[in-house]
């Protein structure tokens, strides 16, 4: 068990890389920073290897870090840049892949859709449910996935919010209002083209 | 199958499932909202596939993390750190750092120099030796004899 530490005495102890201090943080953080990314890259692995990156980044950075918001904002931004940095790392190389599959079928003469078997009902499958909802999330502009995902899974105020996008509380609530109308829409799309399926 | 209710009714629905669930419309709304779902199918339909995949928020959030990742972490840390506690001070490696490098180009530099002289010496020296070989080729007279090459010749 860690004794109390103030906000000024942790930073300093980061700073001379103090082990007690190290422990702290990680003790006091892990939780909130892998749950972060989880909600954004979507896979409990994924994002506990995150985790590692981000506090190893914060150890890196934090002379750097100015007093200017509170270290809980700070961890919580380079938390949500990590993250972003792996789904764009992870679009790239899903579109390499797909290329590669693509040659491959050519090559084959095949279509890999024949290969594949048909999503059978998606409203019984809990885990192709959670890869729509996903995928929803995933495919909203960065901005407004940063805000939703703060807002509705972390579950931050719009003034926390503000504060780590650095943006202004009326920008945030637009934000989160347009990746909501955003997600229904593509929601909406996704069970019209599934009843058009089964019709 | 479309119902008694109008479009208007339906795109109202469709565009506030977020403002429905999360209870955010004003009861007059919210009571026509749910009548509308009684009267339409497909509306009663997308409310319920769309509460469906949304509580799969709620879900995630009871998703933990492994019980040891604490313990991975802090060893990642030692690791990539080399020891925490132990670590040389950042600022100090932040100045050693760039100073070891110039120290090593300095060094490689003073011997790429040192080097390059000691081939111009040598070279130079080569000058020399053979101008005093010439020197004493021309007094000994057997320069012509030497550098002649018909004297070779088979002929």
């Amino acid at each position: 068990m860690h004794h109390r530490m103030t906000e000024q005495e942790l930073i300093d102890g980061l700073i001379i890389q103090n082990k007690e201090s190290i422990q702290f943080l990680v003790n006091n953080y892990q939780k909130n920073v892998i749950k972060t990314a989880y909600y954004f890259v979507a896979n409990m692995e994924d994002a506990e290897d995150l985790s590692q990156e981000v506090f190893l980044e914060i150890l890196k950075s934090i002379g750097r870090y100015k007093k200017n918001s509170s270290l809980y904002t700070w961890i919580y931004r380079i938390t949500v840049n990590k993250s972003l940095d792996h789904l764009r790392k992870q679009k790239r190389r899903n579109f390499f892949q797909q290329v590669g599959l693509f040659l491959q079928d050519s090559n084959d003469g095949t279509n890999r859709s024949d290969k594949e078997p048909a999503i059978t009902d998606t409203r019984n499958d809990d885990k192709e449910k959670r890869k729509i909802l996903d995928n929803a999330v995933n495919s909203l502009p960065e901005n407004q996935k940063i805000a939703f995902i703060l807002s509705k899974y972390d579950e931050l105020s719009y003034k926390e919010i503000a504060e780590i996008m650095n943006l202004s509380l009326s920008s945030v609530e637009s934000l989160i209002h347009r990746a909501k109308m955003n997600l229904q829409k593509k929601l909406m799309n996704h069970f019209s083209e599934y009843a058009n399926k089964n019709k | 199958m479309q119902t008694k209710t109008n479009k208007i009714d339906c795109s109202f629905v469709r565009r506030n499932l977020f403002s429905s669930q999360e209870k955010q419309l004003p009861d007059k709304e919210l009571n026509e909202f749910e009548d509308h779902l009684h009267l339409c199918e497909e509306c009663s339909r997308i409310v319920s596939d769309f509460q469906s995949v949304t509580s799969f928020i709620d879900k995630k959030k009871s998703d933990e993390p492994s019980p040891f990742i604490q313990t991975r972490i802090l060893q990642r840390i030692e690791t990539q750190m080399g020891g925490a506690g132990k670590v040389a001070n950042p600022f100090l490696q932040r100045i050693l750092r760039p100073i070891s490098v110039s120290f090593v180009l300095l060094i490689a530099i003073i011997i790429g120099f040192s080097i390059g002289k000691h081939r111009e010496t040598r070279f130079s020296d080569n000058i020399d030796h053979q101008n005093d070989l010439q020197t004493m080729k021309s007094e000994l007279n057997i320069s012509d004899f030497i550098e002649d090459n018909t004297f070779f010749d088979n002929h």
